[in-house]
């Protein structure tokens, strides 16, 4: 492959799992906003998703192909775990970090650090420590268009992704709860004097979150056939890198900032050696801290007073 | 309409309001005047339920509102209008005066409620789209003001609404309030702006340390010596 090909290769390759950061990383995102809190048990919720998805396969598989073929299973075995991490991220909301709402920031960051532990470990026991393999749910077809060679899966996870993100960005822009989400991240104490209940509407941004990340966690396991209990550390970590990246708190920051750092992880990858994309990940997030603390997008804690 | 008695509320471990009474009647303007740090604005944040009600009784149209959350008392028919006016600057102004009727969102009445109160603010009609950050210190105000009236209350919390704007602005808003007032709009106004506060109201409360220190009608106060002495310069 020449050096024009392997970029190009690249940036497909990364697109795809920029997709899948940028689903993980608006979680971290909208609750930042909202209640400054770095969700760290988020990577947890996301891996919970991809061990969703095997449990839906196995329900669901029969039926849904008998109905509608395997984009009905996508479509089943997306929402089972979205639903499933959904109702995960209520609980982790309602009784970690509820609780905790006027205590220190750090009590609730340990707390984070706790429930993330707490995942892992139940999901070893349930599940066991070794890696379970994951099917792609479609049957894997090659496309090539000049210098680049991409799969039905990668356009099916780009497709699914930036479906969930226009659903959110309108959702976000235009209903009720989207407006108090950002009235809450504006100023929480005039929304709560405008009648809205800030507890109610953080529930909501911990549900949205963590439905996001259920949904990256099935495309992870359809793109890389494999997971494991302590995958969502590393995939939570870069996700976070994403929304650092962005600009925490910034929405269309996180979309783009994970879309971004997977293309250069990629990139990395394809130049260096694939040993090292993740050291290129944390190269970037300590440049961004470094050099642009706010985010590429500029962070939404600054207000005009 | 409201009865406010013996209240105590503070922050952590600093008691601020010692002992508060005090009375709004339906329909009438009431002003709570006092030095910075006398506890007004800890006052009308007890009434919106920001800060615990520690001890004493708030009844609202005769229910007793004390343990209330703050969406439940904008629920109840009382809304604030905050001191720096706190409008949202990253949303529009439309979506602010749509977050006011947040808690009747599913109401029918809202887009002609919303043309009555641009008619009241003339200067918001076409700044709808617009970032509430951007508009002028002025139209903030209005703003805000407009954002508390589409909840429809019926008492309305002013704190220091002309704090910061020019002499004519000041006019403008004292003018506003009448006219709110003039649609049965209670109206509890807190200020630093003694005499304007007191011509306009028909009761006025004097708050020093957290206790209520003197109270009258508002045209008995302003000729009072020691208000004259204390709040009105002279």
């Amino acid at each position: 492959m020449s050096a024009t090909e392997v970029f190009f290769q690249q940036v497909a390759n990364g697109l795809t799992i920029g997709m899948i950061y940028a689903l993980i990383a608006l979680g971290y995102t909208i609750v930042y906003g909202i209640v400054q809190l770095i969700n760290f048990a988020h990577g947890e919720v996301f891996m919970v998703g991809a061990y969703l998805s095997l449990l839906a396969y196995a329900f669901f598989q029969g039926l849904a192909l008998g109905v509608g073929g395997p984009l009905l299973l996508v479509v089943f075995v997306i929402l089972f775990a979205m639903l499933g991490t959904a109702i995960l991220g209520f609980f982790i909301e309602r009784f970690a970090y509820r609780p905790l709402r006027h205590a220190p920031r750090l009590a609730p960051l340990l707390t984070a650090i706790g429930v993330s532990f707490v995942l892992q470990n139940a999901v070893m026991i349930i599940a066991g420590p070794s890696d379970k393999s994951c099917p792609s749910l479609v049957p894997v077809t090659k496309y090539s268009f000049g210098m680049v060679t991409v799969t039905n899966l990668q356009i099916l996870i780009t497709l699914v992704s930036v479906m969930l993100m226009a659903g959110l960005h309108l959702f976000i822009k235009n209903t009720r709860t989207g407006k108090a989400m950002r009235a809450l991240a504006d100023d929480r104490e005039a929304a709560s004097l405008v009648g809205i209940n800030a507890n109610t509407v953080i529930s909501k941004a911990f549900v949205i979150g963590s439905a996001l990340a259920g949904a990256g966690g099935v495309m992870f396991g359809m793109y890389y056939n494999t997971i494991n209990f302590h995958d969502g550390y590393m995939a939570g970590l870069k996700a976070f890198t994403a929304a650092v990246f962005g600009g925490i708190g910034n929405i269309p920051g996180a979309m783009f900032g994970g879309v971004l750092l997977g293309v250069l992880e990629g990139l990395g990858a394809g130049y260096l050696a694939s040993e090292w994309k993740n050291v290129f990940a944390f190269f970037i997030l300590i440049l961004v801290l470094l050099f642009r603390p706010s985010g590429l997008f500029g962070s939404r804690v600054v207000k005009k007073v | 309409m409201l009865e406010v008695t013996d209240l105590h509320s503070g922050y952590g471990k600093i008691e601020i309001l010692k002992g508060v009474t005090l009375k709004v009647p339906a329909g009438s303007i009431a002003t709570l005047i006092g030095s910075n740090g006398a506890g007004k604005s800890t006052f009308l944040m007890t009434l919106s339920g920001i800060v615990r009600v520690r001890k004493g009784n708030i009844l609202f149209e005769g229910k007793a509102m004390e343990k209330l959350p703050p969406d439940g008392i904008v629920k109840l028919g009382i809304t604030q209008v905050p001191e720096g006016r706190r409008i949202f600057p990253h949303l529009t102004v439309d979506e602010n005066l749509d977050l006011g009727a947040y808690t009747r969102s599913l109401s029918k009445d809202l887009k002609k409620d919303k043309e009555e109160l641009l008619d009241l603010f003339p200067a918001l009609k076409n700044r709808l789209t617009n970032l509430a950050g951007n508009l002028s210190g002025g139209e903030q105000q209005m703003l805000a003001m407009g954002r508390a009236l589409m909840a429809r209350p019926r008492l309305l919390l002013l704190d220091e609404p002309s704090l910061g704007l020019a002499p004519k602005l000041v006019e403008l808003v004292f003018a506003l309030i009448k006219r709110i007032n003039e649609r049965g709009i209670a109206i509890l106004l807190v200020e630093q702006n003694a005499w304007k506060a007191l011509e306009l109201a028909d009761y006025g409360y004097v708050i020093e340390s957290g206790r209520i220190q003197l109270e009258g009608p508002g045209r008995d106060l302003l000729s009072n010596p020691q208000i004259k002495e204390a709040y009105l310069g002279e």
